[in-house]
């Protein structure tokens, strides 16, 4: 069976290479991506099975970014599961990262059971 | 110096400058100061340094005795860097935004020398003075004073006491005073807590007069320690305030300044505090002055040591476990490395942006580096940056002592580099 492929949207290259290394052992793919611009562009070329999205980046936020594929005109595309990774999972409600299409949340400091587990539930 | 050095040598090579130091042989070999204070001094003056030299060029700190009278010295310290120098009316507005922010209780400073006028209240308080000499194109020295006592002893210093992890057992027997610390500025909250529990003290603590207002209405406290020099509202309105409140029994309040002149004490006791004592807080004064308060009698028992290793809080075992559960013993290192650099940098951004009074770039910089080092369970300083991210958002502006915290978030990170290369071998 071919790997699933995950993107991992985050502007700390710490969580990045950490959740990367993590997903990598249990046997995904990964693409990394610094911002929201960058996986709107990411994703004109390429589908994910999953995105792992940091609300707090630059350029284009989590929220908005997630906004933005829900709005995506291909189908598949458009209903890929977003987890966002939040420091302050305070900022926002859980009705309002549903109204903005994210389907789960991780908060920081992140537990890497739940990270994998997430995931796990989330391509299968 | 040492200490010094290590904060800044890195940063320097950065930029290719090149650092010494020279300490004159009239120095005595152990001398008695705030080291605390010092460093805070020296670190600001030297990150300036390295901010206004290009790179091939070099810094000096020279330190010698300038005065000795008995035990007590004079020592005056020297920062000259080949960098672009300082025009003379420059250098006037340089010490007339130090003026501005005298005389006042409640202290507020924008950005632009606010690291210098942090570091001429702490000259202060080392009865000393802090200037420069510069001419454009010429360099700049910056120069500060401090005074200092020579000593033959064996020092053991509060701070040292504090990372052995002594307990004062047993100091107030039976008797464990209910004490209320009121101070903004987490670190002296940290300090003090410290002390106090360790001697068996409750300690519960206030951030603000309103939150000290609160506080002393809920609970019989038998001390309430408060700081004098807070934002929004200074220590001696709120206890004004708690003193108008009527509370039965009320706490002797006792004001923890850092205001040494005699006149300032008894404007104190005038003011409504019943009594002070002077910062920084030293662990045996702190302890006395609850003693004579309460009238707890003295106690002989001697100090025991304990045995806790200092280093248990700097990293948590227990994530490193669950990462290695993931990744092994490689993934950890290589975590840690992307934590080391990037933690490097933050850090750099903050006290650039402390000098620039952009506050926001700190709290980006900080709200990241919370969650990098919760993640990977580097609990000193994941704990210290949440606390000062807190109070970054809610004063949304530079405050007074976060420059301080700044500087300890700093060392704390320099102990974390330095020790998880050992702790990994194990």
């Amino acid at each position: 069976m071919d790997s699933k492929k995950v993107l991992i949207a985050e502007d700390s290259s710490v969580i990045q290479n950490l959740t990367k290394k993590i997903l990598q052992i249990q046997n995904y793919e990964i693409f990394s991506a610094k911002n929201g611009v960058q996986v709107l562009s990411m994703l004109e070329n390429e589908s994910f099975d999953i995105i792992l999205m940091d609300i707090n980046m630059p350029q284009m936020d989590g929220m908005e970014c997630a906004r933005q594929i829900r709005k995506l005109s291909d189908p598949v595309k458009s209903s890929i599961p977003i987890v966002a990774i939040t420091g302050n999972a305070m900022n926002y409600s859980k009705e309002e990262f549903q109204a903005a299409g994210i389907n789960e949340y991780l908060q920081k400091p992140l537990n890497f059971d739940n990270l994998v587990e997430t995931v796990k539930t989330l391509t299968s | 110096m040492e200490k010094l050095y290590a904060l800044f040598t890195q940063q320097s090579q950065a930029k290719e400058i090149n650092l010494y130091y020279h300490l004159d042989s009239n120095l005595p070999e152990k001398v008695l100061l705030d080291e605390t204070r010092l460093l805070q001094v020296l670190s600001n003056l030297t990150s300036n340094a390295i901010k206004f030299t290009d790179g091939g060029g070099s810094i000096n700190i020279s330190l010698r005795t300038i005065v000795k009278s008995g035990k007590k010295i004079i020592v005056k310290v020297v920062v000259s860097d080949s960098g672009i120098g300082i025009s003379q009316e420059n250098i006037k507005k340089l010490f007339n935004s130090f003026s501005q922010v005298e005389d006042s209780s409640t202290k507020s400073f924008g950005g632009t020398g606010l690291g210098l006028s942090i570091s001429k209240e702490l000259c202060k308080l080392m009865s000393g003075d802090i200037g420069v000499y510069s001419a454009l194109g010429l360099g700049s020295s910056f120069w500060f004073t401090f005074e200092a006592e020579e000593t033959h002893e064996e020092v053991i210093d509060d701070e040292e006491l504090l990372q052995k992890d002594i307990r004062i057992s047993n100091y107030f027997n039976e008797h464990e005073p209910l004490i209320l610390l009121v101070d903004d500025n987490m670190v002296n909250r940290q300090v003090a807590g410290e002390i106090l529990k360790k001697s068996g003290c409750r300690v519960d603590v206030a951030v603000n007069g309103q939150d000290a207002i609160n506080k002393a209405q809920k609970k019989p406290y038998d001390v309430i320690f408060m700081d004098i020099q807070m934002p929004d509202m200074d220590g001696v309105t709120a206890t004004k305030k708690i003193k108008a409140l009527g509370i039965k029994d009320l706490a002797p309040i006792v004001a923890m300044t850092a205001y040494s002149m005699k006149e300032d004490k008894e404007r104190f006791i005038k003011s409504g505090l019943d009594d002070y004592i002077s910062k920084p807080i030293k662990a045996k004064e702190l302890l006395n002055k609850i003693r004579t308060l309460l009238h707890i009698k003295k106690d002989d028992t001697p100090l025991e040591i304990m045995t806790v290793e200092s280093n248990d809080m700097v990293i948590n075992h227990d994530i490193v476990n669950q990462l290695k559960k993931y990744g092994g013993e490689e993934m950890v290192i290589s975590v840690f490395t992307d934590f080391e650099n990037e933690t490097t940098e933050q850090i750099d951004s903050c006290f650039v942006s402390l000098e620039d009074g952009n506050y926001e770039n700190i709290l980006i910089n900080l709200h990241t580096l919370k969650g990098n080092a919760g993640t990977l369970g580097i609990d000193k300083v994941s704990q210290l940056t949440v606390e000062i991210e807190s109070r970054l958002k809610l004063q949304k502006k530079i405050y007074v002592g976060l420059a301080e915290e700044l500087v300890e978030l700093k060392l704390r990170f320099e102990e974390f580099k330095k020790y998880y290369p050992t702790f990994l071998n194990n």
